[in-house]
């Protein structure tokens, strides 16, 4: 019954899953709820916490809070110029989306179609980067910063933010375009098709899935830098999120209710971001030479 | 197939460059925009960094009322307050001084200023003379943090020192007063432990110099010679080593808090204290605003219990400090000087940042009467070893204290070892 | 039309390729060129702002540096690396590195594959608990750390509330204030992130497993444990390198964590080389001998990721 009513969907885009004739769909439901329970439990928790108020707090075992209230949103929105560490993190975190998506692109489409002396050897320096701890970058990077006159600035952050996620980009796009085969481009040539149909019709709409999945990754990362952003920002007015959360950790007191209520809210647009990116990346994704 | 490749080569090229051209001129418009507002004013804009609360009135009093009428007595000069979280503001400090970019003034823990001036960062104040007067007027403790090489690298900003804390009503239910020598307060401690109820008789807020030292230096130990160059005969002395010992069994009898093992999971006194769970801590002034948001009045405090050293507390607070290569360094002294001033001082001492200066302390505790008790602390206060390789030193004391606790050392042992790493700290920072 | 020029104004691939091959010397020269365009700007920007701090890091491990501009950083030589080789702290440090990639990564992948398994097929609400999975890969260290620090408190946190409704203690685990439950709660936290991150690789790496290959296998009589080690594990084998690379650069690369929820401590027993690494450089000032423990641990990583790729290219031809 319900394998027909699979079968009985549009052919082009049946395809038999994993488990064939036995999906064992009960089995699966009740772990992915046991999965999905563990995942969100201690964001739940999180969630519980940032209702209470900051008295309530520490040193009780609660799970529901006894007098939710909604004062620590109120309070860090307001208060702190959280608005303002939203906006500037917005901005950063797109636009480095952006940069990194058609800086990957272009790259990922030269290593993945070309062949040209001293392609392996770029690659794979490139790909090396991610191995380097970079904690240690911060000085050196700072004083590159200086020179070049960016320091205190978003777009410094963006740059700095897009290189290190350059490689990894580079590596997943290539594999991905590397694995379009060029028998489907062929055909839609012999069809008849002009370059303009090529692209919408057939790369555009493959890629999306990657460009979708490259711009989540890209967009956590930026979001939730912290080291950088600090050290390189000096005006408070151009702050990050995260240094603004850190805020709410004083030195000797620190305000928890707060806290947590600024994590949640710190943490919706990456929720966003990842929603909306999966609607473009539904079962079609092949991330190429993963497979 | 050539012809693909190059098609859609090209259309990727052509989305690219548009791009590209879009980031080089959002960049130059940056760059133009942040020159231009560099420029365009005549006034003279100074950065002071710090670490100030933002969830309290500390950081808004700051900026506000302090800094405000700074620059209205002085047009022609801006001064924006960066708050950055404590843990980072060294590593930021840092990158900013080694690209030559250091702020204005920097409001630095008293912990780090000796190492800065080992490195060459900080302005003398010992030659400065607008500084002569300041430093004249500062309190002993305070002062001495910022000593390096023979030399004062910085000016007491606030400073703070902890007492003791005692809840009246635990004291009540156990027909106690409050202790006034360190025996009995070690003796009250495990009067005052009564696990039915889970009721700790003493809190201690971890194993570093900071949450030991008033117990070791008060009972007659000390952790180092007062050259600051051997810890030898000093925290493995007979002294140190009794208190720690005594402190050792108490934790072991139950008497001591979770906080004392610590981990940031555990409870800190400034929690279970209004709770009750702990029935006496030692504590710095910043409680007192907590425990009034709370609502929590009913405890006491008093000078640290004397023991055979007298009644010496840590002194702990910030120092001011001034970058060699700050930029518009005149400007940069003329607002320090007027940090150190009575206005800044005792604005920020009803903030419960206490003065650094003698001649403040009578007007704050006016202002502030809960003040009285750490001023006359103040006196007989003492700052930890102020000398480079102190983080080091801290750190070294504080795991061997942890494994102690744990069980996996004597008290003799461990502070043998940790005599002996205190005194390579010291020797090679 | 607006996007195609005079050399493709016919469609048809013949006479396309006879145009190119009529092409002037202008056309072979932009043809060979493209490539290097096409990577220029990434690597530009790449070169800039990471590969040149990365020497000037490397260049730093050989000196005594100091912050100031203008001292004197005396040239060291090798005589950081020696230290770094003799530092106990180090070896403690390495230690836990090696510790935390051990225990870590291969729970990431074993529990990142179930569940990638078993939301692989389409289930009802398949993307509410594909996305639950993987949502803790977007939150932030910060603020993890923080939720599970109050998690394992020792004294009103959740974990000690369960074993003490469970087990009847009434004696609390300090969890972050020994050793051992330490790296514990930190390993959980980091595994809890990671998995979702295995999770969404494999998961697309599950859908490229040949259906057909397993189904006859099936019917051939084999067992779904069969079906899966012999059909589908061995089709998803460079997903499985990547993942390995992937997790333990990050394990190696751990930090935050440490930092936040024990501080290191019970000191320096939790120290990782990254955070002893920052240690040395920001609190102790000793850059040049950080710069030193962080070349060493990136040449390890390399050469730990040269060997995974050969195997991954080895199998992607």
């Amino acid at each position: 019954m319900a394998q027909r009513s699979k079968q009985n969907q549009s052919r082009a885009s049946y395809r038999p899953g994993l488990y064939g004739t036995r999906p064992r769909t009960r089995l699966r439901l009740v772990l992915a709820i046991a999965l999905a329970l563990l995942s969100l439990g201690p964001l739940l928790y999180m969630l519980m916490l940032s209702f209470q108020s900051n008295g309530d707090i520490q040193g009780e075992v609660v799970l529901i809070p006894s007098h939710p209230t909604t004062s620590n949103y109120v309070q860090a929105w307001s208060e702190n110029s959280f608005g303002h560490y939203f906006a500037n993190s917005l901005f950063i975190a797109f636009a480095t989306v952006v940069i990194t998506v058609a800086l990957a692109s272009l790259a990922a489409f030269g290593f993945a179609r070309y062949k040209f002396p001293g392609r392996e050897l770029i690659f794979y320096t490139f790909l090396a980067s991610l191995a380097i701890p970079n904690v240690l970058l911060l000085i050196p990077q700072y004083l590159l910063m200086d020179r070049l006159h960016l320091l205190d600035s978003l777009l410094g952050l963006v740059l700095l933010y897009t290189s290190s996620n350059l490689p990894f980009m580079v590596f997943l796009l290539r594999g991905f375009f590397a694995a379009i085969p060029r028998e489907y481009e062929e055909a839609f040539r012999l069809d008849g098709a002009s370059t303009l149909r090529v692209v919408l019709r057939l790369i555009a709409p493959l890629s999306l899935p990657a460009i979708a999945l490259v711009s989540m990754f890209t967009f956590s990362a930026a979001w939730d830098e912290f080291p950088l952003a600090l050290t390189m920002l000096d005006t408070p007015s151009k702050f990050t999120l995260p240094i603004g959360l850190s805020d709410f950790i004083g030195e000797h007191t620190t305000a928890w209710g707060q806290f947590f209520a600024g994590s949640v809210i710190a943490t919706l647009p990456v929720v966003i971001v990842f929603l909306v990116t999966q609607r473009w990346s539904r079962s079609g994704v092949s991330l190429g030479g993963l497979r | 197939m050539k012809r693909t490749k190059r098609n859609t080569g090209r259309k990727y090229l052509i989305r690219a460059s548009v791009l590209a051209s879009a980031g080089v001129m959002s960049t130059v418009t940056g760059i133009a925009a942040s020159t231009a507002t560099a420029s365009a004013s005549s006034t003279v804009t100074l950065q002071f960094w710090n670490t100030y609360n933002t969830t309290d009135k500390e950081a808004s009093t700051m900026q506000n009322v302090v800094l405000a009428k700074f620059e209205k007595e002085n047009p022609g000069i801006k001064v924006v307050s960066v708050v950055v979280p404590y843990d980072d503001l060294l590593a930021k400090f840092i990158a900013a001084a080694a690209a030559g970019n250091p702020p204005a003034v920097l409001r630095s823990d008293i912990a780090w200023v000796p190492s800065l001036a080992a490195d060459g960062v900080l302005v003398n104040m010992s030659r400065q003379k607008w500084a002569q007067p300041i430093l004249k007027d500062a309190l002993p403790g305070p002062l001495s943090t910022n000593l390096y090489d023979g030399s004062y690298y910085g000016i007491p900003d606030d400073t703070n020192t902890q007492v003791l804390y005692y809840n009246k009503a635990d004291f009540a239910a156990a027909n106690l007063s409050p202790p006034t020598t360190i025996a009995q307060l070690f003796a009250d401690a495990a009067t005052l432990t009564i696990p039915s109820k889970g009721q700790f008789g003493l809190g201690i807020d971890g194993t570093d110099v900071w949450n030991v030292a008033p117990y070791i230096w008060s009972d007659g130990g000390g952790f180092t010679n007062s050259a600051i160059t051997t810890a030898s005969g000093y925290m493995n002395g007979t002294a140190t080593e009794a208190a720690v010992s005594e402190l050792v069994s108490l934790d072991k009898a139950g008497d001591i808090g979770s906080d004392f093992v610590g981990g940031s999971g555990s409870v800190s006194g400034e929690t279970a204290f209004p709770k009750g769970e702990y029935a006496m801590y030692i504590d710095g002034p910043w409680a007192f605003p907590t425990y009034a948001g709370e609502k929590f009045s009913d405890f006491g405090t008093e000078l640290f219990p004397a023991g055979p050293g007298g009644t010496v507390s840590t002194v702990g607070g910030e120092d001011i400090v001034i970058a060699r290569d700050a930029p518009n360094i005149a400007d940069a002294k003329r607002l320090a000087a007027f940090l150190a001033g009575s206005f800044a001082q005792t604005q920020m001492a009803d903030q419960g940042d206490m003065a650094g200066y003698t001649s403040d302390a009578a007007a704050e505790v006016k202002a502030n009467p809960y003040l009285g008790v750490f001023a006359q602390q103040l006196l007989t206060a003492r700052a930890r070893p102020v000398a480079p390789g102190y983080p080091e030193l801290d750190a070294d004391f504080s795991a061997e204290l942890q494994e102690v606790l744990a069980g996996n050392l004597s008290v003799s042992d461990a502070m043998s070892t940790a005599a002996q790493e205190a005194n390579a700290a010291l020797s090679n920072p | 039309m607006t996007t195609t020029t005079t050399l493709e104004r016919r469609p048809a691939a013949v006479s396309l390729g006879a145009a190119s091959r009529r092409s002037g010397h202008w056309q072979r020269v932009t043809r060979r060129a493209t490539p290097y365009l096409l990577i220029l700007p990434a690597l530009v920007v790449y070169a800039v702002f990471t590969a040149y701090p990365v020497f000037r890091q490397f260049e730093i491990s050989f000196f005594n540096w100091h912050i100031f501009p203008g001292a004197s950083n005396p040239f060291v030589g090798l005589s950081n690396y020696t230290k770094a080789f003799e530092d106990p702290n180090v070896r403690t440090a390495a230690f836990n590195s090696f510790l935390w990639i051990v225990v870590t990564v291969p729970l990431e992948m074993a529990i990142g594959l179930f569940a990638a398994a078993v939301l692989a097929d389409r289930l009802p609400g398949s993307a509410l608990w594909r996305a639950a999975v993987y949502i803790p890969v977007v939150t932030s260290w910060v603020v993890v750390s923080w939720v599970f620090s109050y998690i394992f408190a020792s004294q009103g946190g959740i974990a000690n509330g369960v074993l003490g409704f469970f087990a009847g203690h009434t004696e609390s685990i300090d969890w972050t204030a020994r050793t051992w439950t330490g790296n514990g709660v930190m390993w959980l936290l980091t595994i809890w992130k990671g998995i979702g991150w295995a999770f969404i690789i494999f998961l697309a790496a599950l859908d490229g497993v040949p259906r057909d290959l397993a189904e006859a296998a099936r019917i051939d009589g084999a067992s779904e444990p069969r079906v899966w080690s012999n059909v589908v594990i061995p089709s998803i084998r460079a997903a499985i390198a990547f993942v390995t690379v992937m997790l333990v650069i990050g394990a190696a690369q751990t930090f935050a964590q440490v930092y936040l929820v024990t501080s290191g401590g019970p000191y320096n027993s939790t120290q990782t080389l990254m955070s002893y690494m920052r240690q040395q450089a920001f609190i102790d000032f000793a850059f040049g001998y950080a710069a030193a423990i962080g070349s060493v641990l990136a040449l390890v990583l390399i050469g730990f990721s040269w060997v995974e790729i050969h195997v991954l290219r080895q199998q992607d031809l």
